[in-house]
This record gives C-alpha cells, structure tokens and sequence, in this order.
C-alpha cells in the first residue's frame, strides 16, 4: 500500500493508494483458490452425473428477456404474462425500451436482448408472446362484456401473481424497488390506456362508479412516481398527463343535482316549435315546484305562452298546456280562452260525448279551461270520469302506460281519484309487466309496448313514475333496475346543449321524487361487488402494485459482502 | 506430496478462468457471503454445463456464457436467500475462502473505505478484482458493455479513492 507522508507536513495522501495493486491486495483472501474451486466444481458434476433433470428453471433463466425464473418451478410467471404483454405494450409505444433497460442495467438486473435473440427457443417464445398479446388486445376491444370479464380477472390474477413474485424475490434483495416500481407503473398505464375499455360511456355491465376507474389508476401511479428513475418518472408523466383527460374525460357524464341544477336548466329559452321541450320544461318545473327549486323561467316563456293563447294552433295547444302545469295562467286568461271559438268546440265535444275518452297529454289544457268556464258540475264530472275508464287501455292498446297516465291525471284532476285508488292493483300490474327486463342501458325503465320492442324509453318512464308517485311501488318492481336506468339516462355529457341538459334534468327529477317517496334506493352490498367488479379488480391490482414496491429494498444488493 | 489436480472439460476450464472471479463477486454482492457465493458459483458452473450451454454457445462467445451464467446465477442465489431467510440460521462457521493469513493493517482505511462506498461500485470492484479480470467478463455478466464497465470503473476508483483519503485523515487526526 502506498500511504506516505508528504514534504510539508506529513498528510497522508490516497491518490497512490487505489491503485489495481491495493485493489488486489483488498480482495486478496478472498481470492478462490483455483485448484479447490475446480474440484468443487467437478465434485458436483460427478454428483449429478449427466441428468438434466432439475436444471429447467436455470434453463429458462438463460433465454427469458426478464430474470423470471424466481417465479419457481411451479411455472406460475405463465399467468403473469398478460400483465406483463400490457406493460410490454406500452413501454413500446412510447420507445422507450431503451431507457428501461438502462434503467434495469443501471439496477444491475440487466434484461439484456441479446438472450432473447439467440436460439430457438427464444424466437418461438418471442411468438407466442406477442400472439398472446394481440389475442389478449383484441379480446380487450372486442366489446364482448364477457371477454371483458375474463381478461380482466387474468390481467388480475397474473397481476396478482407477478406482485408476489416481485415481491418475494424482491424481499431477498433481488431487485430494488425502482425496477419494482417501473414494472408497475408500466401495468398500471397499460390498464389506464385500456381503461375506457371498463369505464366506458354505460354500453356494457352495471357500474354506477366507473368514472373513479381511471382515476383509482391514476393514484397508483402517481404515488410510485417518486420511487422511479428520473427518465421512468418523465416518460410516465407524459403519458400520464397525455391518457388521463382522454380517458378520464370521456365518460364524464354526470348526474345533475336536484334541485341545484333547475338554476342553470329552468332558466333556458325554450324553442316555441319543440314540443318535447315544453313538455319536458313543465315536467321539471312542476318537480322543481314540489321539490323547492323554483326559480323561475327564461324571459322568452311567458310571451310564448301569450302567443299561443293569441293563436290556438295545433302545435300552440303544447305550449298551453305546458303552460298549465307550470302554473303561471291565471282562471280569468283560461276563462277568455275558453270563450274562443275553436276551444269552445273543443270543450263541448269534451262534455257531451258518450265514447271512451282517452285523452293525448298535450289536451292538458282543457282540464283548467272547463274549471274555469263552470262547466265541470257533478254531472260532467260523472260523464267525464265514465268515460275515462272505459277508456282504460286493455290488452290490445298500443301505448297503454301513455294512455293510463293521462286516464289517471285526468281523473284526479277532475276530483276522481277514487277510482284510481280503487285500481291500484290493476296499475302496478301494468307497471311490472312494462318494465323492461333486457340489458342494460334500456333495462329498469318502462317500455312503451314490451310486446313489440322490450326496451325501456324515457317517456314511458316519466309516465311510469308520475303513476308510481301517484299509486306506490309494487313490491315485484325493481327498484335497483329502474334507478340505475334513471341514473344512466339522467346523467348529462360535459357540454351538452340545454335542450339535453334539460331533458337529463327531467331523468333526474324523476329519480328525486321517487327517492323522496321511498327513501334511498340502494343496491345490496354483494351486488355492490357485482356491479363494480371492474373497479374492484382495478384497486386490488394497483394494491399489489404497491404492495409489490413497498416490499422491494431500495437498493436490491445492499448486503454485499466486505473484502 | 501434493494433490493431483482436478481435470475438467477443456472448454469448461476455459470459462472457469474466464468468470470464476467476477462470478465469485457478483454472488458475494447480492447477499451471499465469501464462502456461499464461491459455494453458489461452483453450483452454477456444474448447471451451465449439465444445461447444454456448451451446444448453444460457442466458447468464445463470452458475452452468451456471461448471459447465461447470470441467469443460473441468480436464480440460484435467489433459491439460497429463500432457503435462509425460511431456515434457521446456522452459528458462524470458518469461512473456508479465507485463508489462514493475517490480514494487512494498512489495508484498513481501503477497506473502511469500500464499506461506505455505493452498492453498485462495490459490486464492480469484487468482480474485476477479487482476481485480475478484464472488463469484458465483468460486462458479460452484468449484461453491459465494456465500456460502461470501465467508466463504472473509473468512478468507483474515484468514489473509493475520496473516501480513503478522508478515513486517512481521520486516522492521521486520531494519532496527534
């Protein structure tokens, strides 16, 4: 060693001192002696003689492009190649295999290419490898909810499987925990990227949460960013910066409080030709009535409704209608309508026919114009409710929940309501054989004729509650069904127009008031797991992910051994 | 009257001289002790070669063997750290690497100075120098370049040589 002192003051100096003859001289008896390591190792090659039994998993560790083979015999690392073809995916898509594995090199767990250029069995492994992977792909787009199913539950499981092996080898030393944590952001962006995929807009399963999916991704990755290289880290906030809004943002759909959203929605110009709009406006503004969050109407409304009354079109009799429901037509404006020529027919044909009656929803002015003319006595009232139920839709009507709707809201309006009580039973029948029992979106809601098309629609629907609001739930109606049909179709796109957002509104008034009348509609927990299975699997995957590098050393090797 | 010496396979010899220290070094780096990495590193030699490495790489095709010996080498010392963090561990025994020599005072403030040195300088250090080995080999077994070796190299001599020149003064502090 060549410590020495130096002319002015005798310091010692370690320049000379690391030279290869002092590094020998460290390692010195340590050194193996040739001779016995020679004998060791022919005494284990007479030992075992020429079986080759045994020495597979030392094999495969020659040939695998990642050291897998702590994985054990057991094979086990097969089920987590999906896991690993999704990480493999994306690091390709980015191009940045080259830094991953200088990052690994850096590790010192260098995955080094050129094994699995060499030999046949590397090159077929490199097949079936990418074979797997598209078929795992394009079950993944194949819009099959249960191929969905299934690879996701592999993605899982091998997910799960490779955790524990990370893990295990991990806790030994055998890999750090920035090549644990690289390997699992890389999952993990590969589920967010396929994340649409499970979270999507409503075409597939029951989620009512797949919105926190890609966000539950998101966490996990960014909680194991600090524990990555720094080129890891950059790469992986790219991508992440660049998939979140995608995929977070594509099935933003939302469901709009009642009542807060009648102050944005109320308030909205109503097109005085869509008729759909002046029914859907009257529906959410006698629900924003009952449910106290009036707040009163767009400018353009009430001259409208002074329009249609000036004139008594067809297309005028919506609005007016409309109008009465909203409440803002006094008994005197009903009064002079009334008086006007072709209402005054209207109104005598109302009274004096002897045919069933079965009145069309927008006729809904009629009922406040023969109040106010005095016209609706005892006797016409008799007549009237005579009439409404021999209208009472029978097995060969066409809409029949349209038709009852509007039987029952007549008859309570003109005082009868008797004889809706007295048919209850009658109406909760009609209500259960209405509901739709197909997939979903359309199941839970009522369909219009589930003779002819068993799907459930949005107008039925409306006219499905209003009747359930009046009459009570029967005990054989899916609750659960019906509310996540009104939770999918009441939620609103981001930046959707006000017409839809109006429409999504009267969806979701729907859902308000009958939770006002039952209480919350919840689902039972095990169908709670069912429903969100997804998310599930989602956060157990990311729970081993962190599990995985929270049991890696910092540094895979810091143990080795002094000269 | 001294032993005859062991006679294997020429071609076995050959990687034996070429990896025997840096494969020494790369096992008593990831956790084996002196004793169990030439013990792992004897065990790996005998499955390289009942493996069939000798028909799928040439003998001079270091970087292959080095790969592939890697491979055995860590799936093995894998196997052991299991075994011994499962089993109950056994009372020191004589290190039989170790050779009955006293060891060199003046090698203290070196040796002081490896202990505080990065985990992956030290692990380069044991393995070109437990014996004279050359850069290639150290590559091949780590699955780098030579180049990248000999720059990790450089800097390990440099890290090691500042840390030895402040145990140094810390020693040359403590005899005033």
């Amino acid at each position: 060693m060549n410590t020495q002192e130096t002319p002015d003051g005798g310091e010692f100096r370690a320049q000379e001192m690391v030279g290869d003859a002092d590094l020998l001289a460290l390692f010195a008896r340590r050194t193996p002696d040739p001779q016995r390591f020679a004998a060791g190792v022919a005494a284990r090659l007479q030992e075992r003689g020429t079986d080759a039994r045994g020495i597979a998993l030392p094999r495969a560790a020659g040939i695998l492009p990642l050291d897998l083979g702590w994985l054990g015999a057991s094979k086990l690392w097969w089920l987590a190649t999906p896991a690993l073809l999704l990480a493999g995916c994306v690091l390709a898509a980015l191009g940045a295999a080259r830094s991953i594995q200088g990052t690994l090199r850096t590790a010192n767990m260098a995955a080094s290419t050129a094994d699995l250029r060499r030999g046949p069995a590397a090159a077929a492994q490199f097949v079936l490898f990418t074979t797997m992977a598209l078929v795992c792909i394009g079950g993944l787009w194949s819009g099959s909810p249960l191929v969905q199913d299934a690879m996701l539950l592999t993605v899982g499981v091998s997910t799960g499987v490779l955790a524990v092996g990370v893990a295990r080898c991990a806790r030994v030393g055998g890999i750090d925990r920035a090549t644990v944590a690289t390997l699992a952001i890389a999952v993990l962006e590969a589920l967010l990227v396929l994340s649409p995929q499970w979270s999507g807009s409503m075409p597939h399963g029951d989620s009512e949460w797949a919105r926190a999916l890609p966000w539950t991704l998101a966490t996990g990755i960014v909680l194991l960013l600090p524990f990555v290289q720094p080129i890891a880290r950059l790469l992986s906030a790219l991508l992440l910066g660049v998939v979140l809004p995608l995929t977070a943002m594509l099935p933003t759909t939302r469901m709009p409080k009642v009542p807060d959203a009648f102050a944005q929605t109320l308030t909205i110009a109503v097109d005085a030709d869509a008729a759909a709009s002046w029914q859907t406006l009257a529906h959410v503004a006698v629900a924003a009535g009952e449910l106290g969050g009036f707040v009163g109407l767009h400018p353009s409304v009430r001259p409208e409704i002074a329009r249609a009354f000036a004139a008594s079109s067809g297309g005028s009799m919506i609005v007016l209608s409309a109008a009465h429901h909203l409440g803002i037509v006094d008994g005197d404006q009903w009064r002079t309508a009334a008086s006007q020529k072709s209402f005054a027919y209207q109104l005598r044909q109302l009274r004096t026919a002897n045919t069933p009656l079965r009145p069309h929803s927008f006729e809904a002015f009629l009922l406040p114009m023969l109040r106010a003319s005095g016209d609706l006595d005892p006797a016409t009232r008799d007549r009237l409710a005579e009439r409404l139920v021999a209208g009472w839709p029978t097995a060969e009507t066409t809409f029949p929940l349209q038709e009852l709707a509007e039987i029952v809201w007549w008859l309570d309006g003109i005082g009868r309501g008797d004889l809706v009580d007295a048919r209850r039973v009658a109406i909760h029948t009609l209500l259960v054989a209405h509901q739709a029992k197909g997939e979903r979106p359309f199941r839970g809601g009522f369909a219009p004729n589930p003779r002819e098309l068993p799907l459930g629609s949005v107008d039925s629907t409306h006219q499905a509650v209003a009747l359930l609001l009046r009459v009570g739930v029967p005990t054989e109606l899916d609750l659960v069904a019906l509310r996540r049909f009104l939770v999918d179709h009441g939620s609103e796109l981001t930046a959707a127009s006000p017409e839809v957002q109006l429409h999504r509104l009267a969806t979701a008034t729907d859902l308000a008031r009958l939770e006002r009348m039952t209480g919350p509609i919840d689902r039972a927990p095990l169908q709670v797991l069912v429903d969100e299975r997804n998310l599930v699997a989602i956060a157990i995957v990311v729970l081993l992910c962190w599990w995985a590098v929270a049991s890696a050393r910092p540094q895979p090797f810091a143990v080795g051994a002094l000269p | 009257m001294t032993a005859e010496p062991t006679r294997l396979e020429p071609q076995l010899e050959a990687w034996i001289g070429h990896f025997r220290g840096p494969l020494v070094g790369f096992l008593a780096s990831r956790g084996a002790t002196w004793a169990d990495a030439e013990e792992l590193a004897m065990d790996t030699f005998a499955e390289a070669w009942l493996g069939g490495a000798r028909r799928n790489a040439a003998a001079d095709d270091l970087e292959a063997i080095g790969g592939w010996l890697r491979g055995i080498a860590q799936n093995l010392l894998f196997a052991f750290l299991r075994r011994r963090r499962r089993g109950p561990q056994p009372l020191p025994a004589d290190d039989p690497a170790v050779p009955a020599t006293p060891t060199d005072d003046r090698l203290e403030p070196l040796r002081a100075a490896f202990a505080e040195l990065r985990p992956d300088f030290q692990e380069v250090l044991r393995m070109h120098y437990l014996e004279a080995t050359s850069a290639r080999e150290v590559a091949a077994l780590l699955g780098a370049s030579p180049k990248a070796v000999e720059s990790r190299l450089y800097q390990a001599r440099r890290a090691l040589r500042a840390l030895a020149d402040k145990h140094l003064r810390r020693m040359e502090g403590a005899s005033r």
